[in-house]
């Protein structure tokens, strides 16, 4: 991906290219894989489509939160809001409603934008730590009103009935492309929003607020951007999840749990990177298939690791390997690449621009 | 006349918050630091308070006399071994994946040590006794207690902060760590010594909450969350605000627990949405710096 | 033995070498100014002695024990006491709790204390409860110093004192510096305003751009020596 090159008379004429060989064969291999796997439903066992919407849900969950902390600064304990609202969301649309399941994830996710915008009149009023503590109250009481709403099953919660007129093995390809979409979209949604003007406000306010506003950058609107894209996100991926669980209960799918696999996936996998993430989504299901038996056990470990691994090599497991083989999958990568003074000559000189 | 009943249960609940949310707000008004395990600390103590006193079968109240030096130990050590170098770098990130790492550390040791049923302290008498004021008002004298203690704390911690030596080093520290190191303060021993004050408060809290009310693992989200919006309610930089606003969440609960139960943990939840609203800087807002 | 002795000692900021093989000696008792333009290393030294900055290769000396092992707060226990660039007194609190707070380590020395830093800088005492914030630029610059008498240094070191303040209070300011080393401690200053600092000075050493380009008796060099090694030309 490039822009136009720049031609004013006498000036040096340059080209901002995007990409990279590195980046280019990773999409290539991504499209392939995602094609690969979208025929899975034919010829697949459901246990395995089951464990790769758990996988990609889970990712496209972590990328959110990626997008909200590693690239706007706002670390959030409060995501759960979102991912709940989505599956009671899609309990209202599909049940209550009658809407198709896709009708229901568009119409939440603009019902979930509105009150995302709605949340960050409250919580952009702290800052730092408190503002993570701010947004998990902020889910608290999505929990509470939910809990205490009949129309919705209260706190003994509800099951989604309404997409019973698929029958299952529809309903679970359905799932499973949605999920796809979901996983393969966050990678892409993220990749996207990096190479936009958005990208590079969040990098400049990344550095250094003051520096960014003093550009003209609008700080505030600029997170506030970022915060209703994850929001969304989270509520799509929410509404994904629960397509597949079906039962949904208030304390579950308004519990800080999900911030807490969130907040690991990051962490181990890498803080910023979009690479990140997919390392540790495969790391977190690792380590569940392995130490699953031991309940609270396995609980403490990733505690620890994340403890460590904040300590130890705050660039997540991504950031280690980076360090040792620079190369850019699917995040921007901006260089200038000057061109000779004659006219779409070949290029005399390259600068690589650090990401 | 209920009202004023719920009003002054509120007050007297406030007493139990501000004691939960003081340790929370010191941490931060030292070391900026916003503690994620705070919550799962007070549970914690809450459990030792319990093996101290199934062990040697002493009131619950006595047991501080273990349970006070030991979290304080506890807490010098994990600022000083760990804390310490979450602080050092200067984003925002490595001091919440710790804290936040360290809550559910605690809270699954927890669960694997003494399972998932709830638990309880038992002080005796004093746990129902109650003054009546008349045949509407009655004062717990268990909560009565929890506020006195609560504020004797804090006129304690207001006092050692403004007139000792130690107390000016610490708000020293948190206006400019660099420059309080040129004047002699070693940061990596006062910040220990700040958290081992944060969870002698915190043992307190736990006992108190032990007594007062049943306790599992899973409880130190809540008291988390009741900790930070009475500090926030209150004004950050207070201890005071952080009286304040223990007893305006506590009221603000009381008075939602009078409309209906349920509405309890929600009122104060929108109490605290509301100063967040309209009043960010809180009900005690301070003029000047002070951190602490 | 002189009371502080650098040896060689360089410094760096990140990969950027600040400093260079800097090697000089301070008398005990004496008054020591060390000069140079913008950038020239001046404070990156005053930061490496009071071990703000760690010293690469060489060493740093105080009193014949060597130091660059120990902390911040643990030079301050020896008698090392700076006046940091851009005063940083402590805003919540007040002028004698600046002053208090500063003498946090002094141990039981007996020297400066409360009573003479209110002697050296009366207008101090008048102010004594009020809050540091509310201090014009040069009363936090006597807040300061006054603050780092407090730990009745054997050694003061003074980071640039002049900086933004206006020329009527930077001569109050030296007027009152030579009661300090008559007291019996040593000064070391860091100056960009050369004449103050000559006028100042027993011994000087200049800095250009992280190496010595000058040192000696500020009675003995003269104006135009003076002036090429402090511009390099």
């Amino acid at each position: 991906m490039t822009s136009q090159p720049s031609t004013r008379d006498g000036a040096a004429r340059f080209h901002v290219k995007q990409g990279t060989r590195a980046s280019r064969a990773a999409a290539v291999i991504g499209m392939l894989l995602l094609a690969g796997l979208a025929t899975l439903p034919a010829w697949g066992p459901p246990g395995t489509m089951k464990l790769l919407i758990e996988f990609l849900t889970l990712l496209a969950l972590a990328q959110m939160w990626n997008l909200l902390a590693g690239y706007a600064g706002l670390i959030s304990i409060g995501q759960q809001a979102f991912i709940g609202l989505g599956a009671y969301g899609l309990f209202i649309c599909t049940d209550r409603l009658g809407f198709h399941p896709l009708l229901a994830i568009v119409v939440l996710a603009l019902a979930v934008a509105v009150v995302a915008l709605g949340t960050a009149l409250f919580a952009f009023r702290l800052r730092g730590g408190y503002f993570a503590i701010g947004t998990w109250v902020i889910a608290e009481v999505f929990r509470l009103l939910v809990s205490g709403a009949k129309e919705v099953g209260a706190g003994s919660g509800t099951t989604i009935l309404g997409l019973g007129f698929l029958g299952p093995q529809a309903r679970l390809a359905l799932t499973y492309w949605l999920a796809l979409a979901v996983g393969f979209g966050s990678i892409a949604l993220l990749a996207w929003i990096m190479r936009s003007r958005l990208g590079l406000a969040l990098r400049a306010v990344r550095d250094s607020e003051e520096g960014a506003q003093s550009l003209g950058v609008d700080v505030l609107r600029t997170k506030k951007i970022v915060w209703v894209i994850a929001a969304v996100g989270c509520a799509v991926a929410g509404a994904v999840i629960y397509m597949n669980l079906l039962r949904i209960q208030p304390t579950a799918a308004f519990g800080v749990e999900w911030s807490a696999r969130m907040i690991f996936i990051v962490v181990i996998g890498g803080l910023g990177r979009i690479e990140g993430p997919i390392v540790g989504a495969l790391v977190y299901f690792a380590l569940r298939e392995t130490l699953s038996d031991f309940g609270s056990l396995y609980l403490m470990v990733l505690g620890l690791v994340a403890i460590a691994v904040t300590l130890l090599a705050p660039q997540g497991l991504w950031g280690l390997f980076v360090a040792r083989f620079p190369v850019t999958l699917f995040g921007a990568h901006p260089r200038l690449e000057m061109l000779a003074a004659d006219d779409g000559g070949p290029p005399a000189t390259s600068q690589e621009e650090k990401r | 006349m209920e009202w004023v009943n719920a009003l002054i249960q509120g007050i007297l609940l406030g007493g139990l918050y501000a004691l939960l949310a003081t340790g929370l707000s010191l941490a931060f008004g030292v070391m900026r630091l916003v503690n994620l395990a705070h919550g799962d600390l007070i549970i914690l103590a809450a459990y030792l308070a319990l093996v101290v006193t199934n062990a040697t079968k002493m009131n619950p109240f006595l047991s501080l006399t273990v349970v006070v030096p030991l979290m304080m130990v506890l807490g010098y050590v994990l600022q000083r071994g760990l804390l310490n170098r979450a602080l050092r770098s200067t984003g925002v990130m490595p001091p919440l994946m710790v804290t936040f790492g360290l809550a559910i550390v605690i809270q699954n040791l927890l669960l694997e040590a003494f399972s998932a049923d709830s638990q309880g302290l038992t002080a005796g008498p004093i746990e129902t006794e109650s003054i009546t004021l008349n045949d509407q008002i009655s004062i717990g004298v268990l909560p009565l207690l929890t506020l006195i203690v609560a504020v004797a704390i804090l006129v304690g911690l207001e006092l050692m902060i403004s007139r000792t030596a130690l107390g000016r080093a610490m708000r020293a520290t948190a206006d400019d760590p660099e420059a309080a190191s040129i004047v002699g303060i070693d940061h990596r021993h006062l910040y220990a010594t700040a958290m081992a004050i944060a969870l002698a408060t915190v043992a307190v809290a736990g006992v108190f909450v032990g007594v007062s009310t049943t306790f599992s693992p899973s409880d130190g989200s809540q008291g988390l969350i009741v900790a930070f919006e009475a500090v926030i309610i209150g004004g950050l930089g207070s201890l005071w605000g952080t009286l304040v606003g223990g007893v305006a969440l506590g009221v603000a609960q009381a008075f939602g627990n009078q409309i209906s139960p349920a509405y309890q943990i929600l009122a104060g939840h929108l109490l605290f949405l509301a100063v967040l609203f309209f009043r960010p800087t809180g009900l005690l807002a301070r003029r000047t710096q002070r951190q602490v | 033995m002189s009371l502080l002795e650098v040896e060689r000692a360089s410094s760096f900021y990140g990969d950027f070498q600040a400093l260079y093989d800097i090697s000089l000696a301070v008398e005990e008792g004496e008054r020591f100014a060390v000069i140079g333009s913008n950038g020239a290393g001046k404070s990156t030294l005053l930061r490496m002695i009071a071990g703000l900055l760690p010293a690469r290769g060489g060493s740093i000396r105080f009193d014949g024990r060597p130091i660059d092992a120990l902390r911040v707060h643990e030079r301050v226990a020896l008698g090392i006491s700076m006046v940091p660039e851009g005063r940083r007194i402590f805003p919540s609190l007040s002028v004698e709790e600046n002053l208090l707070v500063g003498g946090y380590r002094r141990g039981r020395r007996r020297g400066w204390d409360r009573q003479r830093v209110y002697d050296l800088f009366p207008l101090l005492r008048d102010r004594a409860g009020r809050s540091a914030a509310v201090l014009s630029g040069g009363e936090q610059q006597a807040l300061a110093i006054g603050r780092a008498l407090m730990n009745d240094p054997r050694l003061l070191l003074l980071d640039e004192v002049s900086l933004g303040l206006a020329p009527i209070v930077i001569r109050d300011l030296y007027e009152r510096l030579p009661a300090i080393s008559e007291a019996g401690t040593t000064v070391l200053i860091v100056e960009q305003n050369v004449d103050q600092a000559l006028a100042f000075a027993d011994r000087v050493t200049c800095l250009l751009e992280g190496r010595i380009s000058l040192q000696g008796r500020s009675a003995e060099l003269s104006r135009p020596a003076v002036a090429a090694a402090y511009f390099g030309v």
